[in-house]
């Protein structure tokens, strides 16, 4: 196809092609504030979040928005059936061994009463339990068929080689509730992030948004919830209207999640977005 | 990734970039910002074997797009001259920010989804193939917007005629 600019044109756009850099004070400036956001996201992210339905005035946002607490429901249900079918983490977790370590590796909810029950006996030793999220996950992945596992004492000390320093500097004040707490640390860290970005999605924040599935990525590259990270990012591109990236994400994420629960969703997205 | 060099190689482009899609010279700074928090942001799905100053106009684009809806501003009002750069002499500087203004001024005439390929064409020197790929279009709408643009700006040229030196 014939794509050669007329030369009269061409001409007349010349002093386009040769504009020269912008005053330098001026960047300076820009550079300056930009460096300041950059450099506290929580800031922009953790305002008191409003509701998703602040401001639902563009056509597209509304559909956003309701893509967005649809996927807030599909964030518990796809976790919980990753629970289910994923990694299998409830044989490992019977009651002998610190139960709560097992279980938090797979577990996307808090798992409530019968981790805790097993660790409240063991107040007679040593503080044992204080063992430290890190520890937990470890722990866990580390004996994958572990039911008859050693006593819990030759456990401890195989697994948490700092056990001794650890108590010392926690002070053991609840030590029932402390391990139950711990286990749902990470995820508890994740869901924070995810939260994060999608609170800032439905304030059509698109940039903090993502910036959030970035934050999230860094830290949990394969967390347990990479995949409603993945989704969210596909939301906050089409957001930003980037639809060639949000298009090509949500391709890979059709390709990567077949059986996600969120498919339905960003496929719906997918086909809304404009060619 | 450094972003300090990211930006001071493609500050000026973006912000030439921003007027030429007609985004007034007095919102230039926060869309500048919001075009490299975005840059910021996106990074990682840069695909590095590409050229960087059409992906980044895309983004550059799109920030535009937000704020003509925000602002309700879909027809725009004449192009404001910038102020002239002092780092040529003052002479040439005037006559170049002139010259510029009064493209700017046809380049307003432009609807924007075409102005965009025509900027990236014709002022930036890119490959339409790469257009398309930046902007996320087909092949043969980049080449669509690339005809309609030049006969948009040759119908404003021929309306209010410029010459190429700057001198109207």
């Amino acid at each position: 196809m014939d794509d050669e600019l007329d030369p009269a044109l061409a001409a007349l756009l010349a002093p386009e092609r040769d504009a020269p850099a912008v005053d330098a004070a001026r960047l300076e400036a820009v550079r300056k504030n930009l460096e300041a956001a950059i450099a506290a996201p929580t800031a922009v992210l953790d305002p008191s979040p409003q509701p998703p339905s602040a401001a639902p005035s563009a056509p597209a946002a509304s559909g956003l928005m309701r893509l967005t607490g649809m996927f807030a429901l599909g964030l518990v249900v796809g976790a919980a059936g990753y629970a289910t079918l994923g990694p299998k983490p409830m044989p490992l977790a019977p009651p002998i061994e610190p139960a709560p370590v097992v279980l938090s590796v797979r577990s996307p909810e808090p798992d409530p009463a019968p981790p805790v029950a097993p660790l409240a006996p063991p107040a007679t030793s040593s503080p044992a339990p204080s063992s430290a999220p890190a520890r937990a996950v470890v722990s866990a992945q580390a004996s994958p068929a572990a039911s008859p596992a050693p006593p819990a004492a030759s456990s401890g000390v195989a697994l948490a080689p700092t056990a001794p320093t650890a108590p010392t500097v926690e002070p053991p004040a609840q030590p029932a509730l402390e391990p139950s707490a711990r286990p749902q640390t990470l995820l508890d860290e994740e869901r924070g992030l995810l939260e994060r970005g999608r609170v800032a999605l439905a304030r059509r924040d698109w940039v903090s948004s993502l910036e959030a599935v970035r934050a999230h990525r860094q830290r949990f590259p394969k967390g347990q919830l990479a995949e409603e990270r993945d989704a969210l990012e596909v939301q906050g591109l089409a957001a930003g209207g980037h639809t060639a990236d949000a298009r090509r994400r949500g391709e890979a994420f059709l390709a990567a999640y077949p059986q996600s629960m969120l498919r339905g969703r960003i496929d719906a997205l997918l086909r809304e977005l404009p060619r | 990734m450094d972003f300090r060099r990211i930006f001071d190689e493609h500050a000026s482009y973006v912000f030439h970039s921003l007027a030429r899609l007609g985004v007034p010279n007095h919102h230039r700074d926060d869309l500048v910002q919001e075009v490299f928090m975005t840059v910021h942001a996106l990074f990682e799905d840069y695909d590095q074997s590409r050229p960087f100053r059409p992906w980044v106009f895309a983004i550059a684009y799109r920030v535009c797009l937000r704020h003509r809806r925000k602002t309700g501003r879909n027809r725009e009002l004449l192009v404001e001259s910038d102020a002239p750069s002092t780092e040529a002499g003052p002479h040439e500087a005037l006559e170049g920010a002139e010259a510029r203004a009064r493209v700017r001024e046809a380049l307003a005439n432009v609807e924007v989804h075409r102005r965009a390929v025509l900027i990236l064409k014709d002022i930036d020197g890119q490959s339409i193939p790469e257009i398309a790929h930046a902007l996320g279009i087909p092949l043969n709408t980049a080449y669509s917007r690339l005809r309609l643009a030049r006969a948009d700006l040759a119908a404003a040229l021929t309306a209010k005629p410029l010459t190429a030196g700057g001198a109207a």
